[in-house]
């Protein structure tokens, strides 16, 4: 009852919200045009571009994600001006008599070196708009950028700026501004991605060739996400090219992918597909017969599907999905031993877009999500199973309402079912057959409402307010489990509720047309958690949701930023600060070893935290010679009453300094140098302080916790791309790249991690202890062809 | 097991061109803490081992293990209303200590007495009951045993008990390695084994083979929560000398060979603390060589400051006879 009553006042707030909003907008005698912008070449929306009178820029609006825009235009003959950077801008003279659609299809610049674009954003938006702490880029510039192994990877690009940390040597994982790994909600095409990483994140799962862009958001988020607390990776998809057939695909040492596109119905409707697979361990199998690790293999593979439909001029309908699994496996007919490991996720979307008004928008999703771990395994007559994951059904729907050039107005509804499934493991000794029965799957509600309202109130400021009301609430069926007594409750029974509200504040101050200063306000909620107690990020990890004993996580952000672009927007400049406070923070008790049929949440601890940091960031975005340097000054600690004897510890990835360098330059249109340098503070680490004996054998006693920094990380990478254009055709459709990459050019060996290597024994009394530093990756160089057609 | 570490080692070896070099870590000295080994076990006399702990990056050798043994400690045991005060045995008069005791207890303490010409490591100090007084006094089914160390300006307290019954297997056999071909000489000891379905059962099992001295595996705790109630059959993996770690990637380990004659397997139940304390030292020492590994701090139940283990066992001894 309690809960139905606060639900009922915060739909009062939100309803009240809306009414101030519509009540502050003021109606003109204006007509609305509105339509799509695309690209003229392959038909794909483009998300971002400015729409804007060419008599008075500052009437203008952005398209959205869907590549929708609706401007109030007055009446008479307008010249209307569309821009987006890296292709030709157009203007058009309309007479404008009533409202009118018009689609824009802009073509790609042809003088590439003096535009090269390294970022999908407006020349002057980063000053203009109220983002805080918001990267975007386009999958162009990332292929610029050296890839490791050779493999291009987009949330590699993302480690390279300022705030965002890579989770360790060539891994993909990140952690943004002191939050931990399950903070960021990695979405691909509004599907929630719960292991965004290959081979325990030295690779991530977005095939490069498939995305069209990636958005980062870690400053103050806007009120239509949710459900984290520290970032947004947004993904988007490419749609498929509706023009033409086109092909493209790489070859590399570990793997290969292609993709290909085409129009099913020309203007109409398209589709990709896109595929990779690694096969550096298949080749390695000769290798491997005849050592230790015969019979054993692991491969990786991803599929992108995506198809959209135009219904009419005021719908359209797509359909993405994404299936990626690594596969470890080992076989021995010698040993009657046989083991398969695999895991991954699937994502299926389908989104509808109407146009509801030429100044409403809406989009409907419907989305299904999965992530599976699973183990089988079987020597003899004994055998073993187990499995973990989480599986979502999730439904949204939003709207873009266009109230006038000053005021848009975004809200919407979120509704997730969550099903969490614990390691459940079962077993067969010759004809026994055992399962894990003390432990149970988990469900859940989680909802959100929103509203969000940018609003222009004048050339120098611009506020963004928004509202989240979300709820959670754990429900039946489930087993809950007090010493001897057993409470069952049945599917659908409401067992533990929890509401949040979320206010989400945005404000830009321009000092002039080339500087602004901005701040942010946000309060995130987090209901689903992924605690770890291991050193790495692993896909045995398990997701949990709130409940009784584990209450939602909470950050409350503060943010300021100034901005600031020089020689006409050639370089941009910021320096954003931010502090954050967190409250409820897992962690597994120091003395935790999971245990099987025992719940985990069981071994958490609670306790709160706070990350500050200020981040620096300069970039060249055009030029033959273009890229950028971020800096990032940081702390990162966590407060437990159960841990660390209740004092402040640092986190373990608390990372004072970070400094990030990539460049590129494009000699020609046929040689392009990139190179990317990373120095970053050591992680820290647990130390072991002492040892005692037992059974003659050390037990080791910790220091406190994370109270040991590693050496500093540095690497430097390079690549040299090569894009042959014939002399005889140089417009031919078939084209080739051949990508040539360094890999931590000078061979650094950064400290991966340490363990303590025990030589001799207690009993002959010469034993010694030497800790040891292990490097992954030396000097590696790498190559990948690349073609297009 | 071997197969889960072989394809985790796999992983990680192929993936990384890894390399390895030593490391100088510079840390602060830290103060002593005392570690505790005492156990207690039906039908046999309690024994208690103290020992400081030590820095792990300075070299240990002969003249630090005669610094390891803390010496003159008063260490009594509570039982009902009963106090044992135990009688400090080393080199100088551990021939006070019947022949048949020493002979089982350095067995227990995992080195063979022939070694050291029939008697104890001249820097070994082990606690045990005073022989000189009747009747001996032996650990009992059921019972709850309360202990208390005054050394050093400290006092250490601790409470065990010992289960209440014993559990043995209904048959032994063996089996020929999984991979018979390779491994002709080696064999896997087997039994059935009845768990009792109304207890919540922790065990801890050690091997022994013909007279030498106890081993110890890696894994040597367990509990029943997988099979509570059930009959089924389990392989008894054969341990490790004390202190040794064996190669995760040798397929004869764990398993009993041609040479073995008697195979002794001893089963023991144990409570939940002594079975946590097992269990995460184990852990402990198996997280210090691995990326993926995570720091566990060992659960003792020793309070006022020590480390270790005062830990009850009511155990029931097997002997197969290959011969």
């Amino acid at each position: 009852m309690y809960i139905f009553t606060t639900l009922m006042k915060a739909n009062n707030l939100l309803f009240f919200f809306f009414l101030i909003i519509c009540f502050s907008s003021f109606a003109q005698e204006n007509y609305t045009l509105s339509g799509f912008v695309k690209d003229a070449k392959n038909g794909e929306v483009i998300i971002g571009a400015n729409i804007y009178l060419s008599s008075d820029a500052s009437e203008g609006t952005v398209s959205n994600i869907y590549g929708f825009y609706s401007i109030s235009v007055p009446a008479g003959q307008q010249k209307i001006v569309v821009s987006y950077i890296g292709y030709q801008p157009q203007e058009i003279e309309l007479d404008i008599k009533s409202n009118l659609k018009h689609n824009f299809d802009l073509k790609e610049e042809n003088n590439i070196l003096e535009e090269v674009v390294i970022t999908s954003e407006r020349k002057d938006e980063n000053v203009k708009n109220t983002k805080l702490g918001t990267i975007e880029l386009s999958s162009d510039r990332i292929k610029s950028i050296p890839a490791f192994m050779g493999e291009v990877d987009i949330i590699k690009a993302l480690q390279l700026m300022p705030g965002v940390q890579a989770a360790g040597e060539g891994n993909s994982g990140i952690y943004v501004r002191g939050g931990g790994p399950d903070q960021n909600l990695v979405l691909l095409d509004d599907a929630i991605v719960y292991n965004p990483g290959h081979l325990f994140g030295f690779f991530s799962v977005f095939n490069n060739d498939a995305v069209k862009n990636v958005t980062l958001v870690k400053g103050a988020m806007p009120a239509n996400y949710g459900g984290r607390l520290s970032s947004v990776i947004d993904v988007q998809m490419k749609e498929g090219n509706n023009k033409k057939f086109q092909m493209e695909g790489g070859l590399g040492l570990i793997s290969s992918r292609l993709t290909l596109q085409a129009p099913i119905q020309k203007n109409k409707s398209s589709f990709l597909i896109s595929g990779r697979r690694t096969y550096a361990f298949d080749i390695a199998q000769p290798a491997l017969k005849k050592t230790d690790f015969a019979g054993t293999n692991y491969f990786f593979y991803d599929i992108n599907l995506k198809a959209n439909y135009i219904i009419s001029d005021k719908s359209r309908l797509y359909i993405s999905g994404y299936f990626g699994r690594d596969v470890f496996v080992y076989n021995s007919k010698e040993n009657q031993t046989n083991v398969k490991i695999p895991w991954g996720n699937i994502t299926s979307t389908i989104r509808y877009n109407h146009i509801i008004s030429p100044k409403l928008f809406m989009n409907v999703s419907f989305i299904f999500n999965d992530y599976k771990f699973s183990f089988t395994g079987k020597q003899t007559d004994f055998s073993f199973k187990a499995n973990s994951g989480v599986r979502d059904y999730n439904v949204k729907i939003d709207f873009d309402y266009y109230l006038s050039n000053k005021h848009l107005l975004k809200f919407g509804y979120d509704y997730t079912h969550h099903r969490m499934t614990p390691t459940l493991a079962s077993a067969t000794s010759d004809t026994t057959e055992f399962k894990t029965d003390k432990i149970s799957k988990k469900y859940s509600h989680e909802m959100a409402w929103y509203v969000q309202h940018e609003w222009e109130i004048s050339k120098k400021v611009k506020l963004d307010m928004g509202f989240r009301l979300s709820f959670f609430q754990h429900i039946g069926p489930y087993k809950e489990i007090n010493g001897m007594d057993t409470i069952q409750y049945k599917r659908g029974k409401a067992i533990q509720p929890y509401v949040g509200y979320e206010p989400r504040l945005a404000m830009r101050y321009a000092i002039n047309e080339s500087s602004s200063i901005k701040t942010g306000l946000s309060l995130n909620y987090q209901y689903i958690h992924l605690v770890s107690n291991s050193n790495s990020t692993l896909p045995t990890d398990v997701w949990v949701q709130s409940t009784a004993r584990v209450k939602p996580q909470q950050a409350l952000q503060f943010n300021l930023g100034y901005f600031k672009n020089f020689k006409e927007n050639m370089y941009e400049m910021s320096v954003e600060f931010y502090y954050k406070q967190l409250w409820n923070q897992i962690e597994y008790t120091e003395s935790y070893v999971s245990e099987l049929d025992v719940d985990p949440e069981l071994s958490y601890v609670f306790g709160k935290g706070k990350a500050y940091g200020a981040e620096f960031f300069i970039r060249k975005n055009k030029g033959k010679l273009n890229g950028w340097i971020g800096y990032t000054i940081s702390r990162s600690d966590r407060k437990f009453s159960n841990l660390n004897n209740g004092n402040v510890f640092p986190t373990k990835y608390d990372r004072p300094h970070d400094l990030s360098v990539n460049l590129a330059y494009n000699l020609n249109n046929e040689w392009q140098f990139g190179t990317t340098f990373v120095y970053a503070s050591g992680n820290t680490m647990t130390p072991v302080i002492g040892a005692f004996v037992t059974e003659g054998a050390l037990g080791f006693i910790y220091g406190k916790r994370n109270s040991y920094r590693i050496p500093a990380y540095h690497r430097m990478d390079l690549s040299l791309t090569y894009t042959p254009i014939p002399k005889r055709k140089p417009n031919r459709r078939w084209q080739s790249s051949y990508n040539f990459s360094i890999y931590n050019v000078y061979s650094r060996k950064n400290v991966y991690f340490i363990y303590n290597k025990i030589k001799g024994s207690i009993a002959s009394g010469d034993i010694r202890v030497q800790p040891i530093q292990v490097s992954l990756f030396p000097i590696i160089p790498s190559f990948t062809w690349n073609f297009k057609f | 097991m071997h197969t889960l570490k072989k394809i985790l080692l796999f992983c990680f070896v192929i993936i990384s061109i890894s390399c390895e070099k030593e490391f100088n870590m510079k840390l602060k000295e830290t103060s002593n803490i005392i570690a505790v080994e005492g156990k207690i076990e039906n039908d046999f006399p309690p024994y208690i081992l103290l020992t400081n702990s030590f820095s792990i990056y300075k070299d240990f050798n002969i003249n630090s293990l005669t610094n390891l043994f803390i010496q003159g400690a008063n260490i009594s045991i509570f039982h009902n209303n009963d106090t044992i005060h135990l009688k400090e045995y080393n080199s100088t008069n551990i021939h006070e200590m019947p022949d048949s005791f020493q002979v089982e207890l350095a067995e227990r303490l995992g080195f063979d007495i022939a070694q050291f010409g029939g008697s104890f490591p001249p820097f070994v100090s082990i606690y045990t009951i005073d022989f000189s007084k009747m009747p001996l006094f032996v650990g009992e089914l059921g019972q709850t045993y309360g202990l208390e160390i005054k050394v050093q300006d400290k006092i250490l307290t601790a409470s065990t008990s010992i289960p209440n019954r014993t559990v043995h297997f209904d048959s032994l056999w063996l089996e020929t390695h999984p991979n018979p071909a390779k491994f002709p000489d080696y064999y896997q000891l087997t039994g059935i084994l009845s768990d009792n379905g109304s207890t919540t059962d922790y065990y801890r099992y050690a091997t022994k083979v013909d007279e030498e001295p106890w081993l110890v595996s890696n894994s040597s705790v367990f509990d029943d929560v997988f099979f509570n109630g059930k009959k089924f059959k389990i392989f008894i993996p054969k341990g490790n000398r004390f202190g040794d770690t064996p190669d995760p990637l040798d397929e004869t380990v764990g398993y009993w060979n041609n040479q073995d004659s008697v195979l002794t397997f001893k089963l023991s139940l144990i409570d939940r603390p002594h079975y946590d304390f097992w269990r995460t030292l184990e852990s402990n020492r198996s997280s210090q060589g691995s990326p993926f590994g995570s720091f566990v701090v060992v659960k003792s139940n020793i309070q006022g400051g020590g480390v270790g283990i005062w830990g009850g066992y009511a155990s029931y001894t097997h002997h197969f006879y290959r011969f």
